[in-house]
């Protein structure tokens, strides 16, 4: 069974598991998030963690709840996510990244950027 | 009206000497998934048992209103009940089941019944000593699940299982039964992988009630501190519930304390998630167990 | 009580293929050994003339079949009935019958109903259709099929059927002169496990002897006798007569036999409506309680 890290509560970080799906187009703009029922299921969470999940990232914009028929993404939520995970990377981890690239001391040049 | 599907107010149940449940109070409202967490003998059980009027104590005890002992029969056909030594009778075809069970419970639905057996390995025909063990626990989940009741209760169901049958016994319990209006009352050892399941907990010891909180509440009163072995007798000076390891190296200390630790404490170490396991251990531990060893 | 239907149902899935066993094979072994076998008929009956024979020997089967199917179920269902409260024990599934919406007495009812009165009187049912099918195997065998279909078969269907009508009339009487017994054996059980049957035994034999011959007190034993006798009289009997005089026909005989029946059950009747009946319904109705007092304490599951 999934196995939850202890930094977060359980509905945070299934928050964070489907915005990270929802960056991907998963599910896509304007479709429906699979059911409280689904998703709590498929987990194997208690339906109230999962529903407090979908209600924050309503919370945040990215979904939106329609009433009696669940949560549906919103459009320009995977732009929303895209541009807030640049932020993050570019404010937290990439400083982090660059010191460590210097402490290396490995030059731009070695970085093979186009290689996939 | 009440929203509470379970009230009990200094309950007590004893055997001859032995007191198993000790003036226990608590109360579970709809649409909850509550774990009832203890050792071998820490009155689990007897307390399950009371709830359907097989045990009778002394205190209130109101399980959907009704007097669980005076109106057994009326309790157990709006709430289900899985004992931990519940067998199928091994004679019995399950479509034998099915239909023994329409006759016995006006509220069970045969339909809703085949419809969920089809979600497992176990057919209409089959004899119940030819299943095995998950089966026939799987079986009984189906035929327990068709009932339109609003309370759910299950002794340790799934002990002695593989994964995979603990894994179908959850889902189908998630799927077909959660449904907001309905709670479940479930007992097991197996607290890890339960967990996420829970939305509250009801932890006994040796038939007192240590602890009866929801998740999110516990998340909040709980504080997990993970901290480095440096800051360890600063740790054990601000007396915290339990203290534990959770992996190996230097860093791998963690410290559970009930409520907010000081300011300074609190810098020590980081914030992390209270677990459920190590809170069962630190409150259900038994008094002779040196703490320093920790 | 409502739930009394569905938990006979449950006795009827249970145990019908022990009933069909119980039923079909003496039926079937009676075929083999009546097909192949041979009939020794006693002086008496070679002097008789040859309808009185062909009358004696079809309704002698009919009736001897008919016994034998209710005898065997109604012992085998005496015994069953006495492992009643640790039954479902065995396979452990005792809890799960603990946690269905049935009331304590009922449940143990339901089982007590099927098994002492309804299988034993659908046996005898089955026992005399069976019964009169083999008449026609044994009268056509040994006689002829001419002789069959000659009999009295008025006077022979009302004297069965009279005889069958007594003995299921009178199985319940028998049953609750019985009950103190049974009842007594099944909280044996309940309370001693596999020990029950063997105390109740000893309990009662060397009880009884000890307040005979100890303390001159025979009640016990006289009792028991009683309980047995009443029991035996109430299905057939009571009347202590035979039904017609020395060497009748057995014509004679059949015409007599629903009249001697209904006399012989107004005997079992009178003889019901005493003290003793009281004294052993209200006995067994205190074991019926503690009965379900125990189921409701958790059948011996708790602890």
């Amino acid at each position: 069974m999934h196995t939850w890290d202890d930094r977060q509560p359980i509905y945070q970080q299934l928050a964070d598991q489907l915005a990270a799906g929802l960056l991907d187009g998963d599910p896509a703009e304007g479709h429906a998030m699979p059911s409280v029922r689904a998703l709590a299921t498929l987990h194997l969470l208690n339906p109230l963690t999962v529903n407090r999940a979908l209600q924050t990232l309503g919370d945040e914009g990215l979904l939106e709840n329609r009433r009696g028929m669940g949560f549906f993404v919103n459009p320009g939520a995977r732009e929303r996510l895209r541009s807030a995970e640049r932020q993050r990377f570019l404010e937290l981890e990439w400083p982090r990244l660059r010191e460590r690239l210097r402490r290396l001391e490995i030059s731009p040049e070695q970085l093979s950027w186009e290689a996939k | 009206m009440n929203d509470n599907l379970v009230e009990a107010k200094s309950l007590s149940i004893s055997y001859g000497a032995k007191r198993a449940v000790d003036d226990v109070s608590f109360n579970i409202p709809k649409g909850r998934v509550v774990g009832l967490l203890g050792h071998n003998g820490a009155g689990k059980s007897t307390l399950m048992r009371a709830m359907v009027g097989l045990a009778q104590g002394t205190g209130g005890l109101t399980v959907l209103g009704l007097d669980p002992c005076k109106d057994r029969v009326q309790l157990l056909q709006n709430a289900c009940y899985i004992p931990d030594v519940a067998i199928l009778p091994r004679w019995a075809r399950v479509e034998e089941l099915i239909s023994m069970m329409s006759g016995l419970n006006p509220n069970f639905s045969a339909e809703r019944a085949r419809q969920l057996l089809k979600r497992t390995s176990v057919g209409l025909r089959d004899k119940v000593k030819t299943l095995s063990k998950g089966m026939m626990v799987q079986a009984h989940l189906a035929l327990t699940a068709a009932i339109d009741a609003r309370l759910m209760i299950l002794d340790e169901p799934t002990l002695g299982l593989d994964v995979l049958s603990r894994k179908a016994f959850y889902e189908m319990l998630i799927d077909e039964w959660c449904d907001g209006e309905r709670s479940v009352l479930i007992s097991t050892h197996q607290v890890e992988e339960i967990e996420s399941l829970l939305s509250d907990v009801l932890m006994l010891n040796e038939g007192k009630l240590v602890l009866s909180i929801s998740l999110e509440d516990m998340d909040r009163r709980f504080v997990a501190l993970s901290h480095d072995s440096a800051v360890a007798d600063a740790m054990s000076a601000a007396h915290p519930l339990l203290r534990y390891r959770t992996g190996p190296g230097p860093a791998g200390n963690a410290a559970i304390f009930d409520g907010a630790p000081p300011e300074h404490v609190m810098a020590l170490g980081q914030r992390v998630r209270p677990n459920l396991v190590d809170l069962f251990v630190a409150l259900t531990r038994k008094p002779e167990l040196d703490r320093t060893q920790f | 009580m409502n739930n009394l239907i569905p938990l006979m149902r449950r006795e009827w899935l249970q145990h019908r293929f022990v009933w069909a066993m119980l039923l079909l094979v003496p039926l079937g072994l009676a075929v083999m050994l009546l097909s192949f076998g041979q009939i020794e008929m006693g002086e008496a009956m070679a002097e008789r003339p040859p309808e009185d024979v062909a009358a004696v020997m079809g309704s002698m089967t009919i009736v001897i079949t008919a016994a034998i199917c209710f005898l065997l179920v109604w012992i085998t269902s005496v015994f069953m009935t006495s492992g009643l409260a640790r039954r479902d024990h065995g396979d452990r599934s005792v809890e799960f019958w603990l946690s269905l919406p049935t009331g304590h007495a009922e449940s143990y009812a339901a089982p007590l109903l099927v098994h002492l009165l309804l299988a034993p009187a659908v046996a005898l049912v089955v026992g005399l259709a069976g019964g009169y099918a083999l008449s026609l195997l044994v009268v056509s065998r040994f006689l002829s099929l001419a002789d069959w279909l000659s009999l009295p078969w008025g006077h022979i269907v009302a004297a069965t059927l009279a005889v069958a009508a007594r003995v299921v009339a009178g199985l319940p009487l028998a049953t609750l002169w019985l009950s103190p017994l049974i009842l007594l054996a099944v909280l044996c059980n309940a309370l001693f496990k596999r020990w029950g049957l063997p105390v109740l035994v000893v309990g009662l034999g060397l009880g009884g002897v000890v307040l005979k011959y100890v303390f001159g007190q025979p009640l016990l034993s006289q009792a028991l006798a009683r309980l047995g006798s009443e029991a035996a009289t109430a299905l057939v009997g009571a009347s202590q007569t035979a039904p017609t005089g020395d060497r009748p026909s057995a014509l004679g005989t059949l015409k007599a036999l629903p009249g001697w029946a209904a006399h012989d059950f107004g005997e079992a009747l009178s003889a019901a409506a005493s003290p003793a009946m009281l004294g052993a319904v209200a006995v067994a109705a205190a074991l019926f309680a503690a009965l379900v007092y125990w189921r409701r304490q958790g059948a011996g599951m708790t602890g």
